[in-house]
């Protein structure tokens, strides 16, 4: 037990070492012994290893102490009676969360040794995958709201430098532009909401000694914010700490930037995109569940935006050529799951789904970035018949297919606790769209699956050999997706089970069908040009960014006739006034007696003007 | 600690550089500019050291003329001191004109002793200006930096710098003869509330009956009119983007870093300080003027192509961030006010530098002519990143404490009436994104996509620049970190001048 | 009728002094010879001294003062235009002119 004991007493190192990772190779860079590969390597891995073994450890103590907490703290702003901190807060969900990270990123990170062996940018790769385990550890762990949205952006920022890893090419540039801007729509909604909370607190309890905003006074401060609010501002303050959330997750008014991000290396997209941050935004749900549950409109905006998103992204995955724009819009339509999980049913539900998902959806990512590599295309219509020269690689792929369609396995366990908790409170409508993107789900993932692997060879593929390190990281997570679920709880409504898998059986067949068959189906216009381009999303965006242009150039018009001619304008006066000035420098001597004149007796008169006037005021006195 | 040896030290080096003997001697001139700027930032670090910070006013001196005040008839007398407000703008004066002397190296090519001689000459004044404790000292050391600015700009600008420079001295003048106006009522107050001649700001004091409150309104908003031009707040801003553009690039590091302080410094000592009541009439139009130098300077900075344009356009939305945390009225908001104060000085002198480096590279600040310098100068790329991040105010950098707990103070603001701060301070907290969209655009057109072949021989950055962007984005994630450290020095100064607005 | 007619007072006296001042200004801004000009400036300098008897001898007639300065008044006349005449012959020597438009150097 004392062994456990120095893991959890310490577990705010698992955010350090990243950091501290990041910084020695950052400053390798600069010393030529450092830079070397094998030194990152080196560098990079122990510190991934380190926060495994701590991760696993303080795991292990939460499973076996029930109800275990730690909580540490060091101040980073105290100012009149607020006082935030930073620190770890340790308790049951950020140790699962915890764990889950870790592994992925364990993982990635070799992956990426082999996957990005080539490329001109290593050394800068492993010092942003280190911030980026930096910022997502740190975000897991926060104690408070605050630190919470210290690495809520910091999570922002490295996916951004991640997606626009390549910089050369313009659309990963682009989309790295565009994830950025949107998660800092969310940052900006959530650092309202944590002011406007904070102001709450402040301005109606007169005798809080200091504000901090704690995770494990969550409930109290929950109590606190909606007993002394209005319906209205307390929803304003949950919809702007949801907008956080939002973004991060890429749910529904700002859904686009995911699909985009898949720019970024896939590893990255893998870790990053499919796995941990994306699910920040749920995590984020989790922490401030007992806020959230207090009006049941939070939690039905929760749910609404959720399955809109679901809809929205599993109908646009079903025609998606990109394999990795096909599981982008996978895992957002997950994510919206998840959403509505954590809307209708509960906290651990939409963890459960969150777990199986990252675990499924992140060796799906590598597979696909073997396959990348094996044809240096990322268009399914140029793959095929990948099972006969990699079994392995199939049967990996299949593995994580099925699980996600909830036909089998980890995914198969998630799935059917979301649609049995929707059935038992009674959220029919939810329960049958759930049933309809279950159905999606299975469709375009088996699409996927008989693309790539199915069929025959369309391309001839060179690099035919497969590294053992990247190979070795996909049978680990496929360990994890088959593990998980023999864990998870399950429920005993057969009935549930087998309307579940009929539909995604039937999915399946119909997809069979479509692959096989596919020259007796002809596409239809609409469904089909709305599907391709994702509901239109990055039209509207594009919109969005020309009224912006066109606001701002009317501003600087405005600058300029404005602000620009007030100067010009004084100036152009006085320039007048001293050109007629100096046209009457004739030189002409009478004109000089004139104007000497005139003065004297524009003098003259003025005098007797006043005289007068003096003269009069002096007579009515 | 003598505070006369910091202040009057720069203005003699700057007479020893004009003597004959170091006329064409360049690189004697800059080694003992660049000597003498370390060992006055060195000294100046002491003060930290030695700061009593349980007392309010530290290091206090006056200088006087065999046993006689300067102008003591009049009340005038030459008294220095400090409090933690001024410390911390002196240390960040003395810095920033180190780091502009070693900056000069690439951009400075003529009229070497001039220049630094001028350069020092600005240094004294600034440095007068903060530690000044009588308002016509004040007023003097005011005026007096404009004479050098001018010249800086004019001689060793490119592109329109005499308009440019013009530009300003008028701006900043006019304003002056405003302030003056006002100086003089307070003067004038105090005279007759207590019947005695003083100018020193801790011994004025007047009541209500020989200073009625709408005369306090106008003397304040005399005061305001002068500040409002270095701060410098919107109908007035017209000078700002002309002189930083046209400027040489150390110029530009000191115009960003130092003088724009030197507006704000005046509210919170002047406006706040000795006219508090009048401050909170005027105080709910000033929100309103907040709100537009950030949101307006925000979308005009889009549209610009001149890269140095939008660093400049940027410095009048942080600008906007600050007056919005004095708006606040109380110890979170101003704290934050001046914590930006200090990152914005830093962060913009080297997003300034960065930018000149790219000037002096590639010979153009068009933002269409650039692109995919990442390729050629990955080390100025990084130290850019950095920089922008910081000024777009990312956590853990140094600006995002100032900001939190600007938005944090308007927020829980007490002085307003239906939520209005509130509001503002809501809508405000969009400059999050608003930032983020033009310092986006700048790293992106310049960094970012292909390499035109004209660029593929530019070189990275050269040791003098590298040890600037290093220190300077050092000194950005260091103080990000721990920001208390600024901040413990910040807090009683503050909550001296608050006190007046009950909290 | 003819007593009032004869009756001259000092009004008519500075009255005709005026009208002589005012043909003298006229004059000076009109004439473009200098030597006109100069005559002009003569008839102002002469409406003055006309002014000065006429109060001189309508104020105080028992003292002398007045009389003394218009004696001063047309010995300065003289001399002015001695001095006038000098500078218009070299002026005259330069330009081959006494016409006043040709002189405009001070507007160089």
């Amino acid at each position: 037990m004392n062994l456990f004991n120095l893991f959890t007493e310490n577990i705010y190192t698992v955010i350090l070492i990243p950091f501290w990772a990041m910084i020695l190779i950052f400053l390798g860079k600069f010393f030529s012994v450092l830079s070397s590969k094998k030194v990152v390597n080196c560098i990079s891995l122990s510190a991934a290893f380190y926060c495994l073994i701590f991760a696993i450890g303080g795991f292990v103590r939460t499973v076996t102490e029930k109800g275990f907490l730690q909580e540490y703290n060091i101040p980073f702003l105290t100012i009149g009676k607020f006082n935030f901190t930073l620190g770890s807060y340790f308790d049951g969900i950020s140790a699962w969360m915890l764990l889950l990270a870790v592994i992925i990123s364990f993982i990635v990170q070799i992956y990426s040794i082999s996957y990005m062996r080539s490329d001109v940018g290593y050394i800068r790769y492993f010092t942003l995958l280190n911030l980026f385990n930096f910022s997502m550890f740190g975000l897991i762990l926060s104690p408070n709201m605050f630190q919470m949205y210290i690495f809520w952006e910091l999570v922002g920022v490295s996916s951004y430098l991640l997606i626009g890893f390549w910089y050369k090419n313009s659309e990963a540039s682009y989309a790295a532009k565009k994830a950025f801007i949107m998660n800092r729509i969310g940052d900006f909604s959530l650092l309202s909401g944590i002011i406007l909370s904070a102001y709450i607190i402040l301005s109606n309890l007169s005798n809080v000694a200091s504000i901090s905003l704690p995770f494990s006074d969550m409930m109290n401060i929950s109590a606190q914010i909606y007993g002394c609010t209005s319906d209205g501002i307390f929803i304003l303050t949950c919809v702007l700490l949801l907008g956080g959330a939002i973004a991060k997750s890429a749910q529904f008014p700002l859904n686009n930037w995911l699909i985009d991000a898949m720019k970024g290396p896939t590893p990255v997209s893998a870790l990053i995109h499919s796995a941990t941050m994306v699910a920040a935004g749920v995590f984020l749900l989790f922490r401030l569940y007992p806020l959230f549950s207090l009006n049941d409109v939070v939690l039905n905006i929760i749910a609404i935006i959720g399955i809109i998103t679901a809809i929205i992204c599993s109908y646009s995955a079903i025609v998606q050529t990109d394999m990795k724009k096909i599981l982008a819009y996978s895992t957002n339509a997950q994510l919206g799951l998840m959403f509505l999980a954590v809307g209708c049913c509960s906290v651990t539900v939409g963890l459960f789904h969150l777990t199986t998902h990252a675990f499924a959806k992140a060796m799906l990512f590598l597979v696909v970035g073997c396959v990348i590599k094996l044809l240096n295309n990322q268009d399914i219509k140029f793959a095929g018949g990948l099972r006969k020269k990699y079994p392995l690689l199939a049967y990996i792929c299949l593995i994580g297919v099925i699980s996600l369609s909830g036909i089998l396995f980890a995914g198969f366990s998630s799935k059917e606790l979301i649609l049995g908790n929707l059935f038992e409170r009674g959220h029919f409508v939810f329960a049958f769209i759930f049933l309809l993107i279950s159905f999606m789900t299975a469709y375009y993932l088996f699409r996927f699956y008989y693309y790539i692997f199915e069929g025959n060879e369309k391309v001839q593929i060179e690099n035919s050999k497969l590294d053992y390190t990247l190979l070795f990281p996909l049978l680990v997570l496929a360990f994890f997706v088959i593990a998980f679920w023999f864990v998870l709880p399950k429920t005993s409504d057969i009935f549930l089970k087998l309307i579940n898998l009929f539909v995604v059986l039937f999915a399946v067949v119909v997809s069979f069908i479509v692959y096989y068959y596919s020259s007796y189906f002809r596409k239809i216009p609409l469904l089909y040009d709305i599907s391709l381009n994702g509901f239109y999303f990055e039209n509207i965006n594009k919109y969005f960014v020309n009224c912006y242009k066109m606001f701002s150039n009317v501003l600087y018009k405005f600058e300029k006739t404005v602000f620009e001619g007030f100067v010009y304008t004084v100036t152009t006066f006085t320039r007048v006034i001293a050109l007629v000035f100096s046209k009457m420098q004739t030189g002409n001597i009478q004109s000089y007696l004139v104007y000497s004149l005139f003065i004297i007796m524009l003098s003259f008169s003025g005098i007797l003007i006043v005289y007068i006037l003096i003269l009069y005021f002096s007579e009515v006195q | 600690m003598d505070l006369r040896l910091l202040i009057f030290s720069p203005i003699i080096i700057s007479i020893l550089f004009l003597l004959p003997v170091f006329s064409g001697k360049h690189i004697l001139v800059r080694r003992i500019a660049k000597l003498f700027a370390g060992l006055h930032f060195i000294y100046s670090l002491f003060f930290i050291i030695f700061y009593n910070l349980d007392s309010i006013s530290n290091f206090d001196t006056e200088i006087t003329f065999f046993g006689e005040k300067w102008l003591g008839s009049l009340g005038v007398s030459l008294i220095f001191g400090l409090d933690g407000l001024s410390l911390l703008l002196v240390v960040l004066t003395s810095f920033l004109v180190l780091f502009s002397c070693i900056a000069s190296k690439g951009s400075i090519k003529s009229k070497h002793s001039l220049y630094y001689a001028l350069i020092f000459i600005l240094e004294t004044s600034v440095l007068g200006t903060f530690c000044a404790k009588d308002i016509f000292v004040f007023f003097l050391f005011w005026e007096l930096e404009l004479i050098p600015m001018y010249f800086l700009i004019s001689l060793w600008g490119h592109d329109f710098a005499k308009k440019s420079a013009m530009k300003f001295l008028l701006y900043t003048f006019i304003g002056s003869l405003f302030m003056l106006c006002g100086f003089l009522m307070l003067y004038n107050f105090n005279y007759i509330s207590t019947s005695e001649l003083s100018a020193a700001i801790d011994n004025l004091n007047f009541d209500y009956e020989s200073a009625p409150i709408y005369l306090q309104v106008v003397a304040s908003i005399l005061l305001l009119l002068g500040f409002a031009v270095k701060l410098p707040i919107i109908p007035l801003h017209n000078w700002l983007p002309a002189a930083h553009v046209d400027a040489p690039t150390p110029v530009s590091m000191l115009l960003a870093g130092i003088l724009l302080k030197m507006g704000a410094y005046g509210i919170i000592r002047f406006n706040m300080q000795l006219l508090p009541d009048a401050f909170i009439i005027i105080v709910p139009y000033l929100v309103f003027f907040a709100f537009v130098n950030i949101v307006f300077a925000a979308f005009v900075a889009f549209v610009q192509t001149d890269i140095k344009r939008i660093v400049a356009y940027s410095s009048i939305s942080s600008m906007g961030l600050v007056l919005l945390g004095l708006c606040s009225l109380n110890t979170v908001g101003i704290t934050g006010a001046v914590l930006l104060m200090l990152a914005h000085g830093v962060i913009s002198a080297g997003l300034f530098f960065a930018v000149g480096v790219i000037y002096n590279r590639t010979g153009t600040r068009n933002i269409s002519q650039l692109g995919g310098l990442m390729l050629v100068m990955p080390r100025l790329a990084l130290f850019t990143f950095i920089l922008c991040l910081a000024s777009m105010g990312v956590p853990l950098l140094i600006s995002f404490p100032a900001e939190f707990m600007i938005f944090l103070g308007a927020f829980i603001s007490a002085v307003y009436s239906n939520y209005y701060i509130q509001v503002v301070a809501l809508v405000s907290v969009i400059v999050l994104v608003l930032s983020l969209i033009y310092l986006l655009r700048l790293l992106h057109k310049t960094f970012y996509g292909e390499l035109s072949e004209r660029w593929l021989k530019v070189g990275d950055v050269v040791t003098h620049e590298f040890i600037i962007l290093s220190v300077i984005s050092s000194i950005t994630v260091i103080f990000g970190i721990v920001p208390m450290s600024v901040i413990i020095y910040i807090i009683p100064a503050i909550r001296n001048i608050t006190g007046a607005f009950g909290g | 009728m003819v007593e009032k007619f004869l009756n001259i007072s000092l009004y008519h006296y500075l009255l005709f002094a005026l009208i002589l001042f005012m043909i003298g200004i006229l004059g000076t801004i009109i004439s473009k010879n200098i030597i006109k000009i100069l005559i002009c400036i003569e008839f102002m300098l002469t409406s003055v001294n006309i002014n000065f008897i006429a109060f001189a001898s309508y104020v105080d007639a028992t003292k002398s003062d007045g009389f003394v300065l218009s004696l001063f008044y047309t010995a300065i006349g003289a001399i002015e235009i001695a001095v006038a005449l000098v500078i218009f012959y070299l002026m005259y020597r330069e330009k081959k002119s006494i016409n006043i438009e040709n002189y405009k150097e001070l507007n160089d």
